[in-house]
């Protein structure tokens, strides 16, 4: 086994995370108070200089004593300047592989590949934040190797009858113009700069009052209807366009494909990522729709692994966000023929609408009471204080009803999908083998009505609690029982 | 024709309920001297009314939860709950207020452990945690021989793995 060091440009990359961070401080210390005498800066100056020297100096420490060696089955990791630790990751272990090529990895022509296990913490990813192309390939087709291994099983009649050696990689979705139009269309990202023109609008109208008596042809030329519309018009037309731009760089060079046992995601104009991840190692499927996506009847899928996914801005795992709902259902059982979405699903049952109105509304309550108790304090109006009261209720009720009304279910043989959601939707798929646990609650209103919650447990990162409240207990008896019948598809080793 | 989820048939000890109340009464105990200082002191210095009507209030509550967990509760505990372990599944219920059935297969079993505090050694009981990979389930109080049993069984069990599809 051969231990290598990490690529030295580690080091200028750490550098830069570093001066980025301090880069205000450097800036208040050494700029703004240039000629400043005091004593509480000529502290900071000293203090950022020692710390820039020490992390400069710990860098380099950690770069000369961090190592990795990859071989048939195992990234093995060797590190610590002062207590040495040596950490094995089995490739097996991956749950997904995301490969991020920002812009200035691009300016050296290197990238970025960090390995996800399903472990919490902070020894759940193996990462390479720079590497060459070349290493980051070889790193990805070591552990890719190791993955297909163990599919040896035939798992779907579409796999054995297809040849192993042949890799075929089907393209499943590339945006079109009209999709990233609708995509930022839906972000409203175009809204932004409209405020602004208004807002500086007004601030100049204002301005131009203030001198009508000396200047007031411009303000009859400003004023004037066509020249708003005119002014308008173009405010929109560069707002589109901005707003355009700005979906087209995250959201333009989108590619969904997959083959014959992987998803491969990627995506990005400037800053390129890509995730792939083994299709018997998705856990469950996410099909959430904002309000606005609903109107367009756009819909997001994501697919949840049990290895982390990133932060929340540059998450890869979502198959492209503006999805037209029906491609979204189609690709799904393109991509994984072991995932069926049905279209038919089972709203609950009109007794638990009525016990989903009844149960106490704590928050209008505590609301209602504040504002019973300081009504002479805050309204000047005296009826004001009720009928923002009533408003609240009637406006959680309706909530609820819509609520209702978006919850739908379907237990089939070997899936679970569950539709929620008040002005969004988000629809939950997942398989029964792919479930931890699962459990059927009743409170003591629940066993009065014939009700029941029933919940289940998915792996993920956090892990995945679903519940889904009030279906009849014959239901949740069915539900229980349908789990308990996993054994019919789990491989046991 | 509808038939309820079927109960598991193992029960906890016996035990259990002398043993909660012992847990139940030391722990309102504490809650009562607590109260009694706060409320000496208050009177000692004179703090303003207000203070005594709160700490009354909190009495009242402490009264309220000790007739609850002392008096109720345990016996509840002992009734309701029930486990079994079978060759596939861990079968948990409990509750009857709020009634919860859980079923956690043995492959997904990451851990299991007995622990013995105090007054469960005067019991000469022992309560096992379940750990899944998504959350800790608990069986409160089991004879030492039963929860050893109970305990290497689903470690035994456990030990099977499933393959990935």
């Amino acid at each position: 086994m051969k231990f290598k060091r990490y690529h030295p440009l580690t080091i200028l990359f750490d550098l830069y995370g570093f001066v980025k961070n301090v880069a205000i401080f450097a800036v208040m210390l050494f700029v703004f108070n240039y000629g400043s005498d005091s004593t509480l800066v000529r502290i900071g100056r000293w203090a950022l200089l020692a710390g820039a020297l020490l992390t400069l100096i710990s860098m380099l420490m950690k770069w000369f004593s961090t190592r990795y060696a990859a071989d048939g089955q195992a990234f093995h990791l060797q590190g610590g300047i002062f207590q040495k630790t040596e950490r094995t990751i089995y490739y097996e272990k991956v749950q997904n592989v995301q490969r991020r090529t920002s812009f200035s990895h691009k300016l050296f022509r290197m990238t970025s590949v960090s390995f996800q296990t399903g472990a919490t913490g902070v020894d759940a990813k193996v990462e390479f934040k720079v590497v060459t192309q070349q290493e980051a390939e070889r790193l990805e087709m070591l552990v890719k190797e190791a993955g297909t291994e163990s599919v040896e099983i035939p798992d779907t009649a579409a796999e054995s009858e297809t040849d192993k050696s042949e890799v075929k990689r089907v393209i499943h979705f590339t945006p079109t113009r009209r999709d990233i139009v609708k995509a930022s269309f839906t972000s409203l990202s175009f809204l932004f700069l409209i405020v602004i023109a208004a807002s500086l609008f007004s601030k100049i109208n204002a301005l131009f009052d203030v001198e009508e008596a000396v200047e007031g042809w411009v303000v009859s030329l400003l004023t004037s209807g066509w020249v708003i519309a005119g002014i308008a018009t173009v405010l929109i037309i560069i707002s589109f366009v901005i707003g355009y731009i700005r979906t087209f760089v995250t959201y333009g060079k989108y590619e969904i494909a997959s083959d014959e046992t992987r998803i491969y995601i990627a995506k990005g104009v400037l800053d390129e990522s890509a995730f792939s991840i083994l299709k018997k190692r998705v856990q469950g499927i996410e099909i959430s729709q904002s309000f606005m996506k609903r109107l367009l009847g756009l819909a997001e899928v994501k697919l949840i692994s049990a290895g982390s996914l990133g932060s929340d801005d540059d998450e890869v795992s979502t198959l492209y966000p503006f999805l037209p709902v029906k491609r979204a259902y189609s690709m799904i059982e393109e991509m994984l023929p072991n995932y069926e979405v049905s279209s038919e699903m089972k709203r609950l049952p009109r007794k638990s609408f009525v016990v989903r109105i009844v149960k106490p509304y704590w928050f209008w309550l505590i609301v209602t009471a504040a504002l019973t108790y300081f009504r002479n304090d805050l309204f000047s109006k005296p009826n004001l204080w009720w009928i923002i009261s009533i408003s609240l209720l009637a406006v959680l009720m309706l909530a609820r009803i819509a609520n209702y009304w978006n919850t739908s279910y379907a237990i089939t043989a070997r899936f679970i999908q569950v539709s929620e959601g008040t002005l969004g939707k988000t629809t939950y798929l997942t398989r029964r083998d792919k479930i931890v646990e699962v459990s059927v609650t009743r409170t003591k209103l629940q066993q009065w009505t014939g009700l029941a919650t029933i919940g289940l447990v998915n792996r993920a990162q956090p892990v995945r609690h679903e519940r889904l409240p009030d279906v009849t207990v014959e239901e949740a008896t069915r539900f229980y029982r349908w789990y308990a019948l996993r054994g019919e598809e789990v491989r046991v080793e | 024709m509808y038939a309820p989820i079927e109960e598991p048939s193992k029960r906890l000890s016996k035990e259990i309920i002398p043993a909660m109340r012992w847990g139940a009464l030391i722990s309102v105990a504490i809650e009562v001297v607590i109260t009694g200082i706060l409320y000496g002191v208050s009177i000692y210095f004179a703090w303003p009314d207000w203070v005594n009507w709160i700490l009354l209030i909190v009495a009242a509550i402490i009264v309220a939860g000790a007739i609850w967990s002392i008096g109720l509760r345990p016996f509840f505990v002992f009734k309701n709950t029930r486990y079994e372990v079978s060759e596939e599944f861990l079968q948990l219920k409990s509750g009857a207020f709020h009634e919860v059935h859980e079923l956690v297969p043995m492959a997904k079993i990451q851990a299991v452990s007995t622990h013995q505090g105090p007054i469960l050694r005067r019991f000469n009981l022992y309560s096992i945690a379940i750990e899944t990979m998504g959350s800790t389930h608990g069986i409160a109080g089991l004879p030492k021989q039963v929860a050893i049993d109970v305990r290497d069984r689903i470690a035994h069990l456990a030990k099977i793995q499933e393959v990935d599809e």
